[in-house]
């Protein structure tokens, strides 16, 4: 490359340059404001993804679906759970207006109502005492693995309801489940499903019963909530409650297996 | 050119987060597509600068029109069930990438240009 051919590149490029910053203020304007919107619509769209916990790159098509099936889903259940209630009290006026009519009926359905409430299928409302158990707060030494201890460790849980119903507790529930013959608490994936009802920390029990009895049995010497508290380090707090309400057992009670023996029962009671 | 884009991108951002906006998450996805399509809209700018065949017409419109698409081809791939939002991803994705490959290209050049005449001057 001769030194004449490149000192008359080096004008001509000096000359365009002086030519382009004249065009080109406009430009530059242009260019800044629309630099700013790109600036802004990204620290939007990182707001945005963070506070939803839905990320950034998930169809919407999908996620209307699966809303509205979702919200169907619920809708059916609060009709059938509507529907399953009038049954109910439809049942209920019967026997009422029976009750009237006669005395051996009168008697039956007192028995039925006892046997209601002891079977779990009636709200019910007495003294009582309330267990809030949650998850150790996480301290630096020991931040934990990830993991709820109590959801891990849920046979804390079956081993504080055994310990209610040993200091005679007449109604227990564990987050609004009530605790029947048939209830379950067990670990399933990353719930505890207590009446096939995931769950999770923090725990509210309920029980009905003497409130001084229930409370001294649970917080005996060496007893489950100094277990809990000490061992595991579970935050566990007690409130003995004039009043509380225990909701009822809302799922089916159904017998695919077993069958009453009548005669038994009648030899029995011979 | 570069130093305007620098300021603009900083003060968007800075906004952006002091505002704290935020928008009903249906629209994210062609918020995303939208963006895309501007920020190849952008560097597709400042190369038509280095070569010095930058039109501000020619740039806003590209940008307008290019966003327009992209938002247009998501809306319809959702209505048909076909992910045509892939089709943005990958022409503004791989443009973005040409257009800074040309950009590094010129940018070489114009330093070794320099070092050469430098080298002449002495």
């Amino acid at each position: 490359m001769g030194i004449i051919p490149l000192a008359l590149r080096l004008n001509r490029n000096r000359n365009m340059k002086e030519e382009r910053q004249m065009k080109n203020k406009g430009g530059i304007v242009v260019i800044t404001v629309l630099a700013l919107l790109i600036g802004l619509i990204i620290s939007v769209q990182i707001s945005t993804t963070e506070s939803s916990d839905v990320g950034g790159l998930i169809p919407v098509g999908k996620l209307v679906g699966l809303e509205q099936q979702l919200k169907d889903l619920r809708t059916e259940k609060e009709t059938i759970m509507q529907e399953y209630l009038e049954l109910e009290a439809r049942l209920e006026e019967i026997e009422q207006k029976n009750l009237s009519e006669n005395a051996l009926m009168q008697v039956v359905t007192q028995d039925l109502e006892k046997y209601k409430m002891g079977s779990g299928v009636v709200d019910v409302v007495g003294p009582g005492i309330i267990v809030t158990v949650d998850d150790p707060i996480p301290i630096e030494g020991n931040p934990g693995d990830g993991y709820s201890t109590i959801m891990v460790r849920y046979d804390l849980l079956l081993s504080l309801v055994n310990k209610l119903k040993d200091a005679g507790a007449e109604a227990i529930s564990i987050n609004g489940q009530r605790i029947i013959a048939t209830t379950e608490i067990s670990l399933a994936g990353d719930n505890v499903n207590i009446n096939a009802i995931p769950t999770a920390p923090p725990y509210t029990i309920k029980a009905i019963g003497n409130p001084d009895t229930l409370e001294s049995t649970l917080t005996i010497r060496y007893g489950i909530v100094e277990t809990m508290r000490n061992n595991y380090g579970l935050q566990v707090s007690l409130s003995k409650q004039k009043e509380l309400t225990i909701p009822r057992y809302s799922g089916v009670i159904k017998f695919r297996y077993a069958k009453a023996v009548d005669e038994v029962t009648e030899t029995v009671e011979e | 050119m570069i130093i305007a884009m620098a300021i603009g991108l900083t003060v968007g951002l800075v906004l952006g987060f002091t505002f704290n906006i935020t928008y009903p998450s249906e629209f994210s996805f062609y918020i995303t597509m939208g963006l895309l399509a501007a920020m190849d809209s952008l560097l597709g700018a400042v190369r038509s600068y280095m070569e010095d065949k930058y039109n501000n017409l020619i740039f806003i419109s590209g940008f307008l029109v290019n966003a327009v698409l992209a938002a247009v081809l998501v809306y319809l791939g959702d209505r048909l069930g076909v992910p045509l939002y892939y089709a943005v991803i990958f022409v503004f994705g791989g443009r973005l990438f040409q257009n800074l490959a040309v950009i590094r290209r010129i940018i070489i050049d114009k330093y070794f240009l320099k070092k050469e005449s430098g080298n002449y001057k002495k």
